[in-house]
Formats: C-alpha cells, sequence, structure tokens
C-alpha cells in the first residue's frame, strides 16, 4: 500500500513542476501583479487594487514581457523604483532571509519542544508503572476508567470533606464544593 | 443625547470599578454580600453600555450632526438601515460596541455560572470587570462617541462607501464580538487559578464560551472573506492581510484549546498547557484590538483608524504579565494526573494538533511583525502579504489536514498497529483513487493533488467513522439506519459536532486548493456587441446602465454568459495561445453550440465625497467552478465606449461557502447540552482532583 503511494506521489513530483516559460504571458502579468504591491494602496496587491497606479505598472509589465525581461528582472526594476516595500513578499536573500528562516526554526523548535515532552511523560508514565485499571477494550467509546457510581462518589466525597475538615479543626466549616450555595443565586 | 450618553459611560466606568473592588474585596474578606453586589454592578455596567448604545444610536437617527462621531460617519440621504453600520463604521463607536458586547456576554456567563464554581467567580467576576472599567475609562477620556463641536454643519460627511453593504451588518461585529469575547474564557481560567480552586470545573463553563466565540469568529471571518469576493471585487477571498491575520490567529489558538481542553475533561491531561492556552488567546485577542485601533501595520481595513493602538498595546502588555505571573504563582499545583502512554493515541494527536496550530499561529504574528521588525533593524520597509503566508503556511496546513484525519481515528491512550491498519485501509485508499484519478484527469500540480488527496483522506476518516457506528446500531439495536445516524449523531455531541466541523473545514479546504491552484484568468476591454472567451464560456458586453446620484455615480456592464463548445472556436484558440493570451475577444456572431446559460450585471460606482471605486462582481456560480467578472472600468477612447472586464474561472469557489452552514451546524450540535454526559464527564475526572478543590477550598474558608 505505502509502496504504491510513495511511487505515485515520486511520478507526480515528477512531472508537476512549472516552469516561468511554460506560463503565458497573460499568466505571467497575473503571477507578478500578486506578486507586487499597489504603492499607493494600504496592503493590497496590484491585482487587488483599483487604483489607477496598479493599472499602469500592469501595463509597463506587460511591456517588460514583451522585451523578454525575465520575472525577477521586473521585480527588480519595480524595487529600484518604489523600494523593497512593492515585493508582496521579501526576497530570500541577505537580511530578508531571516523571514523565510524564522517558519523553520519555529517548526523545528516547536517539534523538538513537543518530542521532549512527549518523551518526558512517557518516562513519568512508565515510571509510574503504567495505570492498573484494566484495558482489554480496544474500541474507541469505551477505553478508559469506568466512572464510580453516583452514591459511590457522594459518599466518598462526603467522608473526605469531614476528615478535611475535623483534620483542621473546624468540624462545621465544611466548604461549599458540590452543593447549591444561596450565594451564586 | 450626547449628555446622556457621556453620563451613562462615566456611570460604566463607575460601576465596573466597583465591581472589580467589591468582589476583590469581598473574597478577600469573606463577605458574600460584597461578591453579590459586586456581580450586580456588572448587569449595571450592561445597562450603562445599553443606555450610551442607545442614545448613539438615536443621535443617528435624529440626524444629531453636533455630535461629531454622528456628523463623520452619516448624512441625510444615508439610508436608515445603515445607522447601525455608522454605529460601529469608526474608533469611538466601534470602541463603545465592544464594550456593549463584552458587557453583555460577561453578564450572560456569570448569570450561567453553574454554583460549583462559585468559589472562583469572585476573582472572574472581578478580571471581566477590570476589563470593562479600561474600555469604559477609554471612552470616557480618549474616545469619547458623544464628543460634540461648536459648529454644527449642515449636512455629516457620509458613511464610507466600502461599508455600504448587507455584509457589514455580520462580518464586523461578529469579529469584534468574538475577539472580546475570549475575554470570558479566559477570566474563567484565571479566577479559577487565583481562587486556587481549579480542579477541572473551570473547563466546563470556558470550554462553552470559548466554542461561542471560535463560532462567532470563524463565521465572521468566513463572512468577511465571502464580502471581500462579492464586493471589494479583489477576486479573492483571504489576502493576509494583518487584520484577517490577527482575528485568524486568536481562532487558531482557541482551536487548539478546545481540542486540548477535551484532553483535560477526558482523562485530566494538559492542565497547564489549557491555560497557557487561553492566556495566548486573550493576548492575542488584545493584539488584534489594538492593530484594528491603527498604528504600526498597514491594512486594507483602516476604518477605525486612532491613536489608541499605543494604549491597548500596553494593555496587552499588562494582561501578558498578568497572566504570566498568575501561571507561575500556581504552576506547582497545575499537575496532570495521568501522562500519555502511547504516541499512537487520540491524546498525542491532539498534541501534534496543537502543535501546528501553534506553529502556524507564531509564523503568521512573525509575518505580521516582521514588516516593523525590518524597520526598526534596519530601516527599510518591506511588505509580507499572501505570497509568503502561502509558502510558509501552505505545507503546515496540509499537516494539519493529514493530522485531522488520523486523530480521529485513534483510541483513547494507546492502539495496536493492528487495528489503526484496520482503521486506515479505507481512507487510505480513497486517498490513493483521488491521486490517480487526478493524474489520469492531467493533473500535474504536486501541491494540489496531495492536498486533494489529504482531503479526501480525511473526508473518509469521519464517514468511516459514521458509517461504522451506525451499521453496529442497525446491527445491534436494529434501528433504521436514519434513526441510528440521529442517535450516534445525538449520543456524544462534543464529538460529531466536532466531525461536523472538520467536514466544514474541509469544504474550505476544497475551495482553497481549487481556487489557490487553477484559477484562469483574463482582462480585456470590449465594446458593446463584443463578447470575450475564456475557456468555455463566452461574455457578450450587451449594454451600459448608468445612474447618477448625489453621492456617486453608479454603472452596471449588461453581460450575457454563453457556454460554447470549444472546437467551433478551435481557430481563435490557437491564435491566443500562440500569443500567450489566455483568451481571446472577437465580434459577437453566434455560433452552433452557444447556449445562453446566464445574465450577468456587475456594476461600478464611484463615490465623489470619498474619490473612491467600489464595485461589485458578477458571479454566475456552480459547484465545480465559478464565472467571476468585475468591470475594472468604463472607458471613452479612441476606439470608442468599452468596458474593461477582469473575467476569472474560479475553480471549486463555491465549497468556500457551503462551508459556512456546516459550520454553523456542527458548532451547535458540539454546544447543544447534554446533562447526562455532563455528569458522567465530571464523575470521570479522579476523586483526586475532587479532593485537592475540597482542601485548598477548606484552606481558604
Amino acid at each position: 500500500m505505502s509502496v504504491i503511494l510513495i511511487s505515485l506521489i515520486a511520478v507526480v513530483l515528477a512531472s508537476g513542476c512549472v516552469r516561468e516559460d511554460d506560463l503565458t504571458g497573460d499568466q505571467r502579468i497575473y503571477q507578478l501583479s500578486q506578486q507586487l504591491m499597489c504603492p499607493v494602496c494600504d496592503g493590497q496587491t496590484l491585482d487587488q487594487s483599483q487604483a489607477q497606479l496598479s493599472e499602469d505598472m500592469k501595463a509597463v509589465i506587460r511591456q517588460k514581457i514583451e522585451d523578454g525581461d525575465s520575472n525577477q528582472q521586473i521585480r527588480e526594476y519595480f524595487v529600484e523604483r518604489y523600494g523593497e516595500i512593492v515585493l508582496a513578499s521579501p526576497d530570500a536573500g541577505g537580511f530578508n532571509l531571516i523571514a523565510w528562516l524564522m517558519p523553520v526554526v519555529i517548526f523545528l523548535g516547536g517539534a523538538l519542544l513537543v518530542g521532549n515532552a512527549f518523551l518526558n511523560m512517557r518516562r513519568r508514565h512508565r515510571f509510574n508503572g503504567g495505570e492498573t485499571h484494566n484495558s482489554k477494550s480496544q474500541d474507541v467509546e469505551s477505553v478508559g476508567p469506568q466512572p464510580p457510581s453516583d452514591d459511590e462518589m457522594d459518599e466518598y466525597l462526603e467522608r473526605a470533606k469531614r476528615e478535611i475538615a475535623s483534620a483542621i479543626g473546624e468540624p462545621d466549616r465544611v466548604p461549599p464544593v458540590q452543593q447549591e450555595t444561596q450565594e451564586n443565586q | 443625547m450626547d449628555q446622556i450618553g457621556t453620563i451613562a459611560i462615566w456611570l460604566g466606568v463607575a460601576v465596573s470599578a466597583y465591581a472589580a473592588v467589591t468582589c476583590i474585596l469581598g473574597a478577600r474578606a469573606g463577605i458574600p454580600e460584597m461578591i453579590v453586589s459586586g456581580r450586580r454592578a456588572v448587569y449595571m455596567a450592561l445597562l450603562a453600555a445599553l443606555v450610551a448604545s442607545v442614545a448613539l444610536i438615536v443621535a443617528f437617527i435624529t440626524n444629531d450632526f453636533s455630535i461629531k462621531y454622528v456628523a463623520n460617519n452619516s448624512n441625510i440621504v444615508m439610508g436608515r438601515g445603515y445607522t447601525l453600520v455608522a454605529f460601529y463604521a469608526a474608533n469611538e463607536g466601534s470602541l463603545l460596541y465592544i464594550t456593549l458586547a463584552l458587557a453583555l456576554m460577561s453578564s450572560i456567563s456569570i448569570r450561567l455560572s453553574p454554583p460549583r464554581f462559585s468559589v472562583a467567580m469572585p476573582y472572574t467576576i472581578a478580571i471581566l470587570a477590570v476589563v470593562l472599567a479600561f474600555f469604559f475609562a477609554t471612552l470616557a477620556t480618549l474616545a469619547n462617541p458623544f464628543e460634540t463641536q461648536p459648529i454644527v454643519p449642515a449636512d455629516g460627511s457620509g458613511i464610507n462607501p466600502l461599508l455600504l453593504h448587507p455584509g457589514m451588518y455580520s462580518h464586523p461585529p461578529l469579529i469584534m464580538a468574538g475577539l472580546v469575547g475570549i475575554t470570558i474564557p479566559f477570566a474563567f481560567a484565571s479566577g479559577a487559578l487565583i481562587s486556587g480552586v481549579y480542579g477541572d470545573d473551570w473547563v466546563d463553563i470556558a470550554r462553552v464560551f470559548a466554542i461561542v466565540m471560535w463560532g462567532i469568529l470563524g463565521i465572521g471571518m468566513l463572512l468577511g472573506a465571502w464580502w471581500a469576493y462579492t464586493i471589494l471585487g479583489w477576486g479573492g477571498y483571504w489576502s493576509w492581510d494583518p487584520i484577517e491575520n490577527v482575528a485568524l490567529m486568536p481562532w487558531l489558538v482557541l482551536t487548539a484549546f478546545i481540542h486540548s481542553i477535551m484532553v483535560q475533561r477526558r482523562r485530566g491531561m494538559f492542565r497547564m498547557w489549557n491555560i497557557v492556552l487561553i492566556n495566548i488567546a486573550f493576548v492575542l485577542a488584545q493584539l488584534g484590538m489594538s492593530i484594528n485601533r491603527g498604528g504600526s501595520v498597514v491594512s486594507v481595513h483602516s476604518f477605525a483608524e486612532s491613536s489608541l493602538g499605543l494604549l491597548f498595546l500596553s494593555f496587552m502588555a499588562l494582561s501578558l504579565a498578568f497572566a504570566f505571573v498568575i501561571f507561575i504563582w500556581r504552576y506547582p499545583r497545575l499537575r496532570s494526573e495521568r501522562a500519555i502512554e502511547s504516541f499512537m493515541s487520540r491524546e498525542a494527536s491532539f498534541l501534534v494538533n496543537n502543535f501546528l496550530l501553534l506553529v502556524v499561529t507564531s509564523i503568521t504574528l512573525w509575518g505580521v511583525v516582521y514588516p516593523v521588525f525590518s524597520n526598526l533593524a534596519r530601516d527599510i520597509d518591506v511588505s509580507v502579504a499572501a505570497p509568503y503566508f502561502n509558502r510558509v503556511n501552505g505545507p503546515v496546513l496540509l499537516l494539519l489536514v493529514i493530522v485531522m484525519g488520523i486523530g480521529p481515528l485513534l483510541p483513547w491512550r494507546r492502539t495496536t498497529t493492528r487495528s489503526l491498519q484496520r482503521w486506515l485501509l479505507v481512507p487510505a485508499a480513497a486517498s490513493s483513487l483521488t491521486v490517480i484519478g487526478l493524474v489520469a484527469f492531467g493533473i500535474t500540480e504536486v501541491w494540489a493533488v496531495v492536498a486533494f488527496a489529504a482531503v479526501t483522506f480525511a473526508a473518509l476518516a469521519v464517514f468511516e467513522e459514521w458509517w461504522m457506528g451506525v451499521r453496529a446500531r442497525v446491527r445491534n439495536l436494529r434501528e433504521p439506519h436514519v434513526v441510528a445516524f440521529w442517535r450516534l449523531i445525538s449520543g456524544n455531541r462534543p464529538r460529531h459536532g466536532g466531525y461536523i466541523v472538520h467536514i466544514a473545514v474541509l469544504s474550505v479546504a476544497v475551495g482553497v486548493i481549487g481556487t489557490q491552484f487553477f484559477d484562469q484568468r483574463f482582462d480585456a476591454a470590449i465594446a458593446e456587441g463584443e463578447s470575450l472567451v475564456l475557456e468555455d464560456y463566452r461574455i457578450e458586453y450587451v449594454d451600459r446602465r448608468s445612474h447618477d446620484r448625489p453621492d456617486r455615480f453608479a454603472q452596471w456592464a449588461r453581460i450575457d454568459v454563453y457556454e460554447i463548445d470549444q472546437s467551433q472556436y478551435s481557430n481563435e484558440f490557437n491564435i491566443a495561445e500562440a500569443n500567450g493570451k489566455a483568451g481571446f475577444t472577437l465580434t459577437t456572431q453566434p455560433r452552433p453550440g452557444d447556449k445562453l446559460v446566464g445574465q450577468l450585471e456587475p456594476s461600478h460606482e464611484f463615490f465623489r465625497n470619498f474619490n473612491q471605486v467600489s464595485v461589485r462582481s458578477g458571479i454566475k456560480t456552480n459547484p465545480v467552478e465559478d464565472l467571476y467578472v468585475i468591470p475594472r472600468d468604463f472607458l471613452q477612447d479612441e476606439k470608442g465606449e468599452r468596458v474593461s472586464l477582469a473575467v476569472s474561472i474560479n475553480p471549486l469557489a463555491m465549497w468556500l461557502w457551503i462551508a459556512g452552514p456546516i459550520f454553523l451546524l456542527g458548532t451547535a450540535i458540539a454546544l447543544w447540552p447534554h446533562p447526562a454526559l455532563e455528569r458522567s464527564a465530571r464523575r470521570r475526572r479522579s476523586i483526586d482532583s475532587q479532593i485537592v478543590d475540597t482542601v485548598s477550598a477548606t484552606m481558604k474558608a
């Protein structure tokens, strides 16, 4: 089963890469207009904005594609004119490498923390010798300890409260756990 | 009106401050009457917020332009229906709305809190009251919506045109209420922590309110997406804008929380972690409100812009410090009763789910702050928008979908490899079939194929479980299938409600994959009587209508949509392809096979006062794809009168919106109370935790 899956994924991976020159001119304009910000609109890409400037910029892109510029050259052209802020996502290089590396660091760091926490818990579980109640059933619904009956529970709690109260020497001050209290109505 | 409003706001300051002080003093001194009084003061705060809100609405209805806020956000021609929208259209009013929402939800939650939670209640009330007092005080001093102006204008300047849409009744108020509402589960968690009675009881009530806020935020975001898609003419529905992100982040953390508290309810584990999660959600919600108030980040949502961003940021820092201190203070007592036994268990899958959700949250937060960071570090402004987030969050979200499929298949505690294999068989087979099918259909986008396979897997995991449950009931109890399904769902509502929400999330995933990977786009200007062809559609521009109003100039393009037989147009398609075009234009001459399938009337409105364009797209939708038409502009030039159209085909977009009702249904079922189940869940908790509560309560008494 897994062999089939892996080989399928491999086939798909091998066949699936789209390169810039596979795209039509229109597709490249569309692609670039999603990668460039409209300089006069708050937080909108060329593709989203209704501003005249972004129409003009798209016309420039069309011209440059016809002149044979690559996407990277066109991006650089706009960066020169408007600064880095015109790119919808920073290029992965120089200082901006931090922007791209941080997600990887977050993922790996988190994975390390969670893995560690998990191993600790496992160790603690083993140290405690596992839980004692039976778990012969693998059924999803009914795993876990059977709850004590209401009567057992109430009796047990009642006794616990009495013992605690007498232990601290104030037998009549039973705390309001599990009781309807006037105060909250 | 302005005086009534201002007085009500100051009263709100007084009663909420009073509530906070009396509750804490009452709890410390052990005087129940003070706590009762403090609780009632919160109801008074609700009354104060209500009075102020009614006063503002009356001011809008009576066109009281002596009040600055009214003059700035409405005018005489504004439809009365939009009074409510104008109410929260800008900073001051939206703050009043937030205060009202928090006061209302606080009162409800206090009213509904179960008696067994009474020891912790004073602290919970105090926390709610402090937050309320903060909002009231900000309203009273820095952002009073009732501020008057000496010169009363004859007419107001009108509401922002982007807000003139029925979607405005739902999207912004839901998001604001959802964000501020996270205060409630936070207050219950912190109240329990401070009081020292934090067994597991706070989780029950925090769960209810966390799910409510989570549902509100989720639906709010979905409506916002729908609104952006239909009205703003972006063609998109989610652009990873900072304001969208700050609503998404608390939602993601709440998602982690409502999964993780299941483990606490069921197995008494993850106690510390759940407190941490609700604290993070609360702080992120504060961050959201702070960014909403303007300041450090650039966003399309700059409606409520003001100088209050910094104040809210300080309040967030205070909340963070507060949460941190009480957590450290109570840390030693927050031990879990049990530990995870096996990596192949429901508990472990929740751990992975929490990890992935927090990774997406952290990465998103990083993307939001990176421009600020870059500016501070090297004085260069950068943008971080959709391309970044799609690339870094996409793979993690894909992993989440896969975990969403595996998690429900794993039983609590541990399982055997054999039993897991048995359960995995059907979903794995189905997703392999999906891959084969897609590749056979010639779809070669790797990520899309993998994503569709993951979605199939997760969906089949849920359906398999439902099918097995129904089959068992039919076989053993001789119930008809429908009845069996109904009883299965209502027998464990939190769980099956959750599965229904999973289906909704998968529906969104289908829409996202379709629109992200397979959208087609063609822009062209055509004259009346000309057509534009893209894929299977011919779009004929019939004519233009226009309407000149005092505040705007509105134009509509009437468009006929035909489905075509591509072979009739093979010549044109070949030329277009040779020229690198996605589509082509032509003078209309109906050819055989053309079939009229619909008419669209997208509009383009120019608002003079605001110098702003607002477009409404024309959408022809079906489950397979949307034909989406935006009139970019109406041109008058040497070629005559033309309309510049942006036409796209957005595959599977409808599934984004189908998710909405499913999401609501699932959330409602998860919330649908089930007293017997609740009782047994409480009893299931070990006696130890109740003893701990009893001891600590006695020590206090």
